[in-house]
């Protein structure tokens, strides 16, 4: 990684001392010149600006569908539904639409709007501090209800398992790969510490404490971002 | 040809609109070239060669793009020792939304997900549901049965939910080019809005004295000397004249370049994040045009070819 940072840096102060292009958008454009056409393959404008852009894959952040149905996968809660045809979730007149709480819809709506929504002008774009107080309360809303179990192994609750178990399961279901040593390592403290004062006392310690590790695995970047 | 004739001659304005069957012609010349085949030229100029991302990142990538969720533990098993084309059939073949029953099917990937310009209004939402449904259904033969993007545009932009959801011509203009052409607004194209509500044009001193005085009437003007940004496209000329009709208005959109770098831009945004090089790398926008007019407008082959080539599949910067 250091070298490709290090190629990174390189590229860019060439980038910064290259002679800029002869012409720029506001340039005349000389009208004796030859219409460019897609079938004509001796197109001249390409400039010499050619960084390293294609290093690397894309890298980009869930919207506020994708985050809030991949929480749902991941833990098994449903956020409920929510039909194209329903303009406002909140009125009285579609109590009946399956949806009369409209979690889902203040959900997706604060994450930046999802398909099918009337989604408001200027909508989020971005992480900002909206963004991440509402991802929150979805991942706690999500990880804390007592009926979901998908984020244990076997989609139910942990008894037969183990800590270890539960850990390599969350981290494989979130982020597609298994713990390195050093995120197992945390991971466990966490487990430790939470195994001997557990948060809630209506379940198990392992299944409070999965609970909570499920929440800090959801919240993070690794996981917003593919 | 009908259209271009049309076009006024002589004017002071460039055109160089070029219709989609001309395009059509010469698409299959050179249509051999593929993305993956550039990308990797390019790489292959500076000494690198791609390094594919881990099956489990690239497996992620291609679940949350083609199906809207992260994968499952069996979609995770069925990544390992796969190809990129093979997980990309895996993904595709399940269909956006699939864990939804069906009952969101294909429409989340559409071009009009992240438009500003909303079909789906407060509004019209309640009232236009059977356009609505009807609208789905034609955009899920875009996705489901390759049908071409550009018959189901035509159709779009003539559907009873697009005029109701934009009454005004200037609306119409606005909320078509955008979402069809990848344009923003469109305040001072008075011409194509009246044609939009079926009104003749009468005067064309007035298109012309505002071309004249606004440097920025007449953005449509295609100068593809002046693209000289990555996000901004090509522009064409999308002038009509006395006596065009809504329907010359769509075939002229539809039939145009612009139409064509819109769809593959925003294609390409959609799956790589960020616009697709402009200046830089002319042949990348050439090579995806071509091969799109030469596969009939088909999205499907457009995605593949974008998803399944090594600007997609190589590994992320940051993990």
């Amino acid at each position: 990684m250091s070298t490709r940072l290090y190629m990174l840096g390189l590229a860019a102060l060439v980038a910064c001392t290259s002679p800029l292009p002869a012409a720029g958008p506001d340039a005349t454009p000389d009208p004796t010149a030859p219409t460019p056409s897609y079938d004509d393959d001796t197109d001249t404008r390409a400039s010499s600006d050619r960084t390293l852009r294609f290093y690397y894959g894309p890298m980009k952040i869930m919207n506020g569908e994708n985050a809030l149905f991949s929480i749902g996968v991941f833990t098994g809660h449903d956020f409920g539904g929510w039909d194209y045809t329903t303009p406002e979730p909140t009125s009285e007149a579609f109590f009946d639409s399956g949806n009369a709480e409209g979690r889902y819809y203040r959900h997706c709506r604060q994450l930046g709007g999802c398909m099918e929504h009337r989604i408001p002008l200027g909508r989020t774009g971005f992480v900002n501090t909206g963004f991440v107080l509402q991802l929150e309360r979805a991942v706690i809303e999500a990880c804390n209800d007592t009926e979901a179990f998908g984020m244990f192994p076997g989609n139910e609750a942990p008894e037969t398992t183990t800590a270890v178990d539960v850990l390599r399961h969350q981290y494989r279901a979130a982020f597609g790969a298994l713990p390195t040593d050093e995120e197992l390592e945390l991971s466990s403290v966490y487990f430790e510490g939470h195994l001997e004062d557990p948060e809630r006392s209506d379940m198990s310690a392992l299944e409070s404490a999965g609970r909570g590790h499920c929440r800090a695995l959801l919240a993070t970047n690794r996981f917003l971002f593919y | 040809m009908k259209l271009q004739r049309r076009l006024p001659r002589g004017s002071m304005l460039m055109i160089a609109t070029v219709i989609a069957g001309a395009v059509g012609a010469t698409a299959g010349a050179q249509g051999d070239q593929t993305l993956d085949g550039l990308v990797r030229s390019y790489m292959a100029e500076r000494g690198a060669e791609p390094q594919l991302a881990p099956d489990s990142q690239l497996c992620r990538r291609y679940a949350i793009d083609l199906t809207g969720v992260i994968p499952s533990l069996r979609d995770l098993d069925a990544c390992e020792g796969r190809t990129a084309g093979e997980m990309f059939d895996h993904f595709a073949a399940k269909g956006p939304m699939a864990h939804t029953d069906g009952e969101r099917p294909y429409v989340w990937i559409n071009l009009l997900k992240d438009a500003d310009h909303f079909l789906f209004s407060n509004s019209t939402q309640f009232s236009q549901v059977g356009h609505i449904r009807e609208f789905r259904d034609e955009l899920r033969d875009v996705y489901a049965n390759d049908a071409s993007y550009a018959g189901f545009s035509r159709w779009a932009l003539q559907s009873q939910m697009f005029l109701n959801r934009f009454p005004s011509g200037a609306d119409r203009a606005n909320a078509s080019f955008f979402l069809f052409l990848g344009r923003d607004s469109l305040a001072n194209e008075v011409p194509v809005g009246n044609m939009w509500n079926g009104w003749a044009l009468r005067d064309r001193s007035i298109r012309a004295s505002a071309a004249e005085s606004n440097p920025d009437y007449h953005v449509y003007d295609y100068d593809a000397s002046r693209c000289t940004s990555g996000r901004a496209l090509c522009s064409a000329t999308m002038w009509g004249t006395e006596g065009d009709t809504p329907e010359d208005v769509i075939e002229l959109m539809v039939g145009s370049d612009l139409f064509l770098e819109a769809t593959v831009n925003r294609y390409w945004e959609r799956f790589l994040g960020e616009p697709l090089p402009g200046v830089d790398y002319p042949e990348i926008r050439r090579v995806l045009v071509r091969g799109f007019v030469a596969h009939d407008h088909d999205v499907n082959w457009l995605i593949r070819e974008i998803a399944t080539s090594s600007v997609y599949t190589q590994e992320m910067m940051y993990r």
